[in-house]
């Protein structure tokens, strides 16, 4: 913690780059130096609209993307922002990707989680590592971030649950398919809790060892308020994650149950 | 020889000292049974429940000052009837205390609460002191007259441990504490959160959503050893010492002033390893009570005080 700054670090929009429908990403400068790990979180504030977690989709100190779909007040306003105007940086939280255990990479993201997981793709291609990464979407225009994937030469295959690109049918199934063709030491992936939890158990079945981002409902950022907490086990994902292994969580509320913001036990649906 | 670290607190026996503060682990019953499985911790109060579930208030909630934290939550929890089932599951897996903290905002809803938890919970400690919620906690606990009321409610339905917690943003902590003694109280918790704001420069805002929140941590320490030293001159019923507790020491200075139990909030946001927290405290504990000859904890309540 004590490389953390202890007030928000400001940061003005450069661009903002139209995804999908519903996803942007945000190009921002950095009023200061931050360095964010790949799978760590910053918690990115407006005043007056919220403030909401966000894993950046890439990373160099200055400037910073964040890819961002609007499902609420706060995601819709940051999602439309225009260059010039600013946002307000606390963090990074949580723990990030472990990328030292050895072997090959697979990568598995859905919906934004594709974009989430690039910094952890670009670590891994300056260790040398081989990566194949999967992204998956309902169709080919609701896919995130494969054009900057491709720019950056990475190695893709696409899954769309109406055929309209790539493999037809879900993430899920795609990724059975490609680990039944070839073997990979790592998972790492991103994505809508139900498709992250059918990866997971792919995974256990074939020995395979699993990293999964999790999202829960994340309020302070830094371990106290308990908002964020997996049950039973009682896991803060702001700390004791964003990433756990799958093994550590496999078997608990994870793709079954959520809390809400008043701390309810609720169904978790995506 | 290993000093006794066993505390007697208005009829509850704790194994240690050292309890988790409400509100700092949210409502999570997963948490509190992780933390309650720690040797070092003696007792558990839950976040406070309401009458009504809350969804507490928008972010910015929190953040972290460096020499203390600021929060406006805004109690978000459950509600009570839907936590008593939660509670009624988690009390039956943990060995520990288990205190349940309220916050109603009349008598009625005091009366209530208590009813209906009293089978779930070892105690019960009213919040009356959250200094960022309209019609609880401080509107509250800043009137001894609404204080008296609401304790004797609540006295009135559990022969359980009574706690009340009181805030330090009112002009005489005693006069409410000592409003809540007369009522049935068996003991007060001191402090809740110091009553404050931050602005962002660049910004030029203030960062909670809510304006203004409740300041723990480091910050307040010296606040509450001066309040609880305060309450051991003129209160006859135990003290549990809270606010800005991160190691031995502090929680030392703390029972030297006149607590018979501390609470630990805001020191387990402080590093990954936040949960070890309890642990560290009682070793130190125990080491200083060894240096300096003394055989049990129990003798420490208060010393400061004596000439
Ligand atoms: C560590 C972490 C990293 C994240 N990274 C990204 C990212 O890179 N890009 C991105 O687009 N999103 C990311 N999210 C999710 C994002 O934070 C939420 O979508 C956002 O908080 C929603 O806020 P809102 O105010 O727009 O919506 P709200 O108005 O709060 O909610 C609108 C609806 O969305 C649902 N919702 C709200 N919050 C969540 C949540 N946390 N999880 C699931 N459903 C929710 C609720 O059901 C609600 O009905 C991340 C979350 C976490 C915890
Ligand atoms: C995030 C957070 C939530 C809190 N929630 C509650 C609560 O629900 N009820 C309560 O009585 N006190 C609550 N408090 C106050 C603490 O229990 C404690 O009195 C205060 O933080 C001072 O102790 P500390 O410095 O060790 O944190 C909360 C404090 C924090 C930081
Ligand atoms: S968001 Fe507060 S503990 Fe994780």
């Amino acid at each position: 913690m004590s490389s953390k700054t202890h007030y928000y670090v400001e940061a003005e929009v450069v661009s903002n780059i139209i995804e999908t429908s519903r996803v942007n990403t945000l190009v921002l400068k950095l009023g200061q130096h931050m360095e964010v790990k790949p799978g760590q979180f910053l918690m990115v504030w407006r005043p007056g609209d919220g403030e909401i977690p966000i894993t950046p989709s890439l990373t160099n100190g200055e400037t910073i993307c964040l890819t961002i779909e609007r499902v609420g007040l706060t995601s819709s306003r940051l999602a439309s922002l225009k260059a010039g105007e600013r946002v307000f940086l606390r963090g990074p939280y949580g723990n990030g990707f472990n990328l030292e255990y050895p072997g090959k990479y697979l990568l598995v993201g859905g919906g934004t989680g594709a974009a989430s997981l690039t910094p952890a793709y670009l670590k891994l291609v300056e260790k040398g590592v081989q990566t194949l990464f999967l992204v998956g979407g309902r169709n080919r225009d609701n896919l995130v971030y494969v054009n900057k994937l491709r720019e950056l030469n990475a190695n893709i295959r696409i899954a769309t649950d109406d055929g309209s690109v790539g493999f037809h049918g879900t993430l899920p199934e795609f990724f059975k398919k490609i680990i039944a063709e070839s073997f990979f030491e790592n998972v790492l992936t991103i994505g809508p809790e139900k498709m992250m939890v059918k990866i997971a158990e792919e995974c256990h079945r074939n020995g395979i060892r699993c990293q999964v981002s999790l999202v829960r409902i994340v309020k302070c950022g830094i371990g106290f308020c308990g908002s964020c907490v997996l049950d039973p086990v009682g896991l803060r994902v702001c700390v004791d994650g964003p990433v756990f292994n799958a093994e550590e969580i496999l078997g608990t509320d994870f793709g079954a149950y959520m809390r809400d913001e008043a701390g309810r036990r609720v169904e978790v649906t995506l | 020889m290993h000093p006794d670290m066993k505390v007697e607190l208005a009829g509850l026996v704790l194994r240690s000292p050292i309890m988790v503060a409400s509100g700092v682990l949210g409502s999570s019953t997963g948490l509190i049974k992780r933390v309650s499985e720690n040797p070092s911790v003696g007792a558990v109060v839950t976040k406070t429940v309401t009458y009504n579930p809350r969804n507490g208030y928008e972010n910015p909630t929190a953040i972290d000052l460096g020499f203390g934290f600021l929060n406006a939550m805004g109690l978000p929890n459950p509600g009570y009837l839907d936590y008593k089932n939660e509670l009624a599951e988690l009390r039956d897996k943990i060995e520990i205390p288990l205190i349940v903290s309220i916050g109603p905002s009349n008598s009625e809803e005091a009366s209530e609460m208590v009813k209906a938890l009293n089978e779930v919970s070892d105690g019960f400690e009213l919040n009356l002191s959250c200094p960022h919620t309209e019609k609880l906690g401080l509107e509250v606990g800043s009137d001894p007259e609404k204080v008296r009321r609401i304790t004797a409610s609540a006295r009135k339905y559990t022969s359980k441990p009574l706690f009340i917690k009181v805030s330090p943003n009112v002009t005489s902590v005693v006069e409410i504490a000592r409003a809540a003694v007369e009522a049935g109280a068996d003991a007060i918790t001191a402090i809740n959160t110091l009553k404050s704001m931050a602005i962002d420069v660049n910004a030029m805002k203030p960062v909670l959503s809510n304006v203004y929140g409740g300041l723990s941590g480091r910050a307040i320490r010296p606040v509450g050893v001066r309040i609880v030293y305060e309450l051991y001159e003129t209160l006859r019923v135990p003290i549990v010492g809270c606010g800005g507790i991160y190691d031995w020491r502090d929680a030392v200075e703390f029972i030297l002033a006149g607590a018979s139990a501390i609470q630990v909030g805001s020191a387990i946001a402080c590093s990954r390893s936040g949960l070890n927290i309890f642990g560290e405290i009682e070793k130190g504990i125990v080491e200083y009570l060894v240096a300096k000859g003394l055989s049990n904890i129990r003798g420490l309540v208060g010393l400061a005080h004596t000439s």
